[in-house]
């Protein structure tokens, strides 16, 4: 399902987690030592196990693996730098004080995915709501603009912006769902795990939430198929 | 019959082809939306998260590796859950035995009052119980550097009924002085 996602949006609309997940999966952690190398090749399931024999420097190989994608996540939901940074770590630290309760039933990153979604609704329920927390467009980082024209930049970032307040308004359940499928390429079968819910009701958020986006739009000028 | 959300959604992510759906090819409507959504999935997919610092993920993962030092082992913090669960267990199973034996021995007579006299005779003061028995204060050594866990080992920890085994083992001036203690306890809640 995902591949043939990829196939409908693809070149400069391909999601950024898709191809920052691959740039991750290389990135291997600084290894300085035979111990660091031997956990560096453990599958994630070892490494949760030596973690709960109380090896922490485990935990940190799983937190470089998946460090992009719960940072990404985050900033999905509140689309800041400061406060996905700070939910990120939030996000780790519950991974590592409930490590006993992963049963292996779902991948590392799935269950990694649920303990996101649920600080993530919890901070916004708390604070005020993204449409007017969203970083100021000056104030993105590192955004490779050297074959754009400064026009073309500001009117990009200007969409941006326009885009993440409308996801921003939609309701929770939607809004994780768009989150979840559109840019971090689960599948219906597991974001409905993540979300304790049905691929039927997963399948209805997600027409909604692109239905709601449609409207708080206004007519969306993206080229035709 | 027009087609439902999920199907559109198969239909617009194209994991089921259009040449399952014959309705698409006759309903203006049903195609209509099915474009739409491509097109609203195409706009969400355009917005990418600004890129952070090369050494933001160096800086994520200190973040992270000193918070969990801090936390102790997994192991650690649930083991001391469970150590905290099974003491309140204990303990909360003794508190509700004692109120209940408490509850029944003052309502419920099973034999006439032996008159106050008698009674008195049979108490056995505090100040005599024997505080300086070398066992109990060799029991009491060792109890005190005794954990938890090495209690339950040596299976002294309560279990169910273990209450009423120890308060049926108990001396007649035994039971008086722990009935006076509860009584006291009662009266008293806040001391």
């Amino acid at each position: 399902m995902a591949s043939s996602l990829a196939w409908t949006l693809t070149g400069p609309f391909q999601p950024a987690a898709r191809r920052d997940r691959s740039r991750d999966a290389r990135t291997q952690p600084g290894v300085s030592s035979a111990s660091e190398t031997a956990l560096a090749t453990l599958d994630e399931r070892a490494l949760v196990e030596a973690c709960l024999e109380g090896r922490t420097d485990a935990f940190d190989v799983l937190v470089e693996r998946h460090r992009r994608a719960v940072y990404q996540l985050c900033y999905r939901f509140v689309g800041n730098h400061e406060d996905a940074s700070d939910l990120s770590q939030d996000v780790f630290l519950r991974a590592y004080r409930g490590l006993r309760s992963f049963r292996g039933h779902s991948s590392v990153s799935t269950w990694l995915y649920r303990i996101g979604v649920n600080v993530c609704l919890n901070r916004i329920a708390a604070k005020t709501p993204l449409a007017t927390a969203t970083e100021p467009i000056d104030d993105q980082q590192f955004v490779d603009v050297r074959a754009e024209s400064a026009t073309e930049v500001l009117l990009r970032d200007e969409r941006a912006a326009r885009v993440r307040r409308a996801i921003g308004q939609l309701p929770r359940k939607q809004r994780a769902t768009l989150i979840l499928r559109m840019y971090h390429e689960l599948s219906h079968q597991e974001i409905a795990e993540i979300l304790g819910s049905t691929v039927g009701a997963v399948k209805a958020n997600f027409f909604h939430a692109l239905g709601s986006l449609k409207k708080l739009l206004g007519e969306i000028d993206a080229p035709r198929f | 019959m027009h087609l439902g959300s999920d199907e559109l959604i198969d239909l617009a992510e194209r994991t089921r082809p259009e040449s399952d759906a014959p309705h698409l090819r006759t309903c203006a409507r049903c195609r209509a939306q099915v474009e739409e959504l491509r097109r609203a999935m195409t706009t969400a997919a355009s917005v990418d998260v600004p890129e952070p610092s090369p050494l933001f993920w160096q800086h994520l993962s200190a973040r992270v590796h000193d918070a969990i030092a801090a936390e102790g082992t997994p192991n650690q913090t649930a083991r001391g859950w469970l150590i905290g669960w099974r003491m309140w267990t204990a303990g909360a199973s003794a508190l509700i035995a004692c109120i209940a034996a408490v509850v029944l021995t003052s309502r419920v007579p099973s034999e006439p009052a032996p008159p106050a006299s008698h009674l008195a005779e049979s108490i056995v003061p505090p100040d005599a119980l024997p505080d300086d028995d070398p066992a109990l204060n060799l029991v009491a050594d060792l109890a005190s550097t005794l954990t938890y866990e090495e209690a339950s080992e040596l299976e002294t920890s309560t279990h169910a009924g273990s209450v009423d085994e120890a308060v049926g083992g108990l001396s007649a001036a035994e039971r008086q002085e722990l009935h006076r203690l509860l009584n006291d306890a009662l009266r008293h809640p806040g001391d």
